[in-house]
């Protein structure tokens, strides 16, 4: 159990969020650069101390203005995985996995197999790629038996390959470990990937709070422009080699996305964005679209430029971006029935 | 090159001299740096210019400030001579006065090296579980290690040079306080001496040298062992 108000004010930006989580899993915490998401996980940690506010974890308040408590960085048992890996640079794997004043000798063999690192327990940091850095901090993190992990977009300066690498590695740690993590990111696939638990910060507040799905105005790197994308979770039924196919079942049907490599999971989070849902009033045919799924418009919503938000239910929420020339042309209207086209190659997952 | 007893004497007591006085300083020059570097505090502006005095104010004066501290009959320096410590025309009083004009230098370079570690990695240690002591201990420390040496090899260099608050405070006596500089000094005094003052002059720039040549080995070991 986390439970967390926090407010600071920070120059001309303050913060004045609330949240908590029961859950184990992974909760993240996404936003726009300077929305005040590492700032949030910095408090916790006790790097940052609040204005005022409390910080709940597990079974003790680990900051509390109205009781006037302050537990010191050192006592507050957070694992913090920090953008920049951290190692200290003057010891070895070894001894940086080990220096957390409470580590787990006796879990050492197991972490460093389970994060693939057990050959590197002699070399100095300096000598690591940006992955292995990243994954030993985890490590470490990890042997000082944290009560809550914080991750601070810990993929940032990582190559697309070392990510997809580290992702899988991140994805399963809170039922290796059974702790629960806190993870800042801006990316749409981390969040899509990893959130249990989605927390969306703007301007120092809490947006939304929740699972991840159905729509959203901005998520991730579209916060910045405010495109509005749906996420839908999906979950693997087949995979055609040949061309690369996932067949996968959501609440709306069947969906089939492109995929450059068989899935290695059960379950795929997807998000596509408004403006490449295509709306049709019959449903079409010789087409190379191949995701058509029935619906009904449930709102309509004027946005910038001239088009229109279809908000649409095809057993799942589904939003669309058209023109208002083509919206006045075909005649939409609540309640009206449609035909939802999405390209296979333009899903996000 | 066959040296007189004096000049080995000399040679001799500004070496233990000057060892002296960074083994005895080194420790407080490190605290007083990791305080001027990591904290803020009321009087920090005092401390700074109370360190930085001797590098300053001309080195007779500081001799002399150092006589009506610890002279015999002085507040501090009558508790140390109760204590048996004798500090005024003693090889102790010029390791003293040789601390107090090295200090500044001492502090100098081993402050700008602890402000270059990374407060991110203190951070890092202190969410591990490490308390103050234990970060400075295990991170800033040996991270500023190279700039520990070369403080100290400032400081021993300094030492190794002290001329003005020496002569003041212990004078200048063969075989008890006369140090090399003092020594040197001494022969220029002394008509027909400049031969002997040349041959001191040549000793000092081979101990000044070979000083800074050590350290440079230390200091590019200790960065080594670090990116290993």
């Amino acid at each position: 159990m986390i439970d967390v108000k926090l407010k600071k004010k920070l120059g001309s930006f303050d913060i004045d969020v609330e949240f908590s989580s029961d859950s184990m899993g992974i909760t993240v915490l996404a936003g726009p650069s300077g929305s005040g998401k590492t700032t949030i996980i910095n408090m916790i940690s006790g790097l940052l101390t609040p204005d005022e506010g409390r910080i709940f974890v597990k079974d003790r308040f680990l900051f509390d203005s109205g009781k006037k408590i302050n537990c010191p960085v050192q006592q507050r048992r957070c694992g913090y995985v920090f953008q920049d890996g951290r190692l200290f640079p003057h010891m070895n794997v070894r001894s940086n996995l080990l220096y957390g004043k409470h580590s787990d000798h006796s879990m050492l063999d197991e972490t460093v197999s389970l994060l693939g690192i057990e050959h590197l327990l002699h070399r100095m940091p300096g000598k690591l790629s940006g992955g292995e850095k990243q994954r030993v901090a985890i490590g470490r993190a990890l042997l000082m038996r944290p009560q809550v992990l914080l991750m601070d977009e810990p993929l940032a300066s990582l190559d697309q390959e070392r990510r997809e690498e580290l992702l899988s590695h991140i994805d399963r740690l809170p039922e290796q470990f059974g702790i629960p993590i806190f993870y800042v990111t801006h990316s749409i696939r981390e969040i899509l990937r990893l959130s249990d638990r989605l927390i969306r910060i703007e301007k120092g507040r809490v947006k939304s709070s929740g699972k991840p799905e159905g729509e959203y105005k901005g998520l991730g790197l579209y916060e910045a422009n405010g495109d509005y994308v749906s996420v839908l979770d999906c979950i693997i039924k087949s995979f055609d080699r040949e061309f690369g196919v996932i067949t996968a079942k959501f609440s709306g049907g069947m969906i089939r996305i492109l995929a450059e490599e068989p899935p290695c999971e059960q379950n795929l989070r997807i998000a596509i964005k408004a403006v490449d849902v295509a709306v049709s009033l019959v449903r079409p045919e010789n087409i190379s679209t191949t995701n058509i799924f029935k619906g009904v418009i449930s709102e309509m919503e004027e946005t910038k430029g001239h088009s229109l938000l279809l908000h649409c239910d095809i057993g799942s929420p589904l939003v669309a971006q058209v023109s208002k020339a083509s919206a006045v042309r075909l005649g939409f209207e609540r309640g009206k029935e449609v035909f939802l086209l999405i390209k296979v190659v333009s899903m996000i997952y | 090159m066959i040296f007189s007893g004096e000049e080995l004497d000399a040679i001799r007591l500004s070496v233990e001299v000057a060892v002296w006085a960074v083994l005895m300083g080194i420790i407080p020059a490190i605290a007083c740096s990791y305080i001027l570097a990591r904290f803020n505090f009321r009087g920090k502006a005092l401390l700074d210019a109370l360190v930085h005095l001797p590098l300053v104010v001309p080195p007779v004066v500081t001799g002399f400030i150092l006589i009506i501290l610890f002279g015999r009959y002085a507040p501090v320096g009558g508790v140390l001579e109760v204590l048996g410590i004798k500090l005024a025309f003693n090889w102790k009083g010029a390791v003293l006065a040789s601390l107090v004009m090295s200090f500044p230098l001492m502090v100098r370079a081993i402050r700008i090296s602890i402000e270059a570690v990374d407060r991110g990695l203190e951070n890092a240690a202190r969410t591990l579980g490490a308390g103050r002591f234990r970060v400075f201990m295990t991170v800033t420390l040996p991270l500023s290690v190279p700039g520990i040496i070369s403080g100290g090899m400032l400081g021993f260099a300094r030492s190794l040079g002290e001329f003005g608050a020496t002569i003041t405070f212990v004078s200048n006596i063969p075989g008890e306080t006369q140090t090399l500089p003092l020594a040197l000094y001494s022969y220029t005094q002394t008509p027909g001496g400049e031969m002997m003052a040349a041959r001191l002059c040549a000793v000092s720039i081979v101990i000044s040298v070979a000083a800074l040549a050590a350290s440079e080995v230390i200091a590019r070991r200790a960065a080594v062992r670090m990116k290993k």
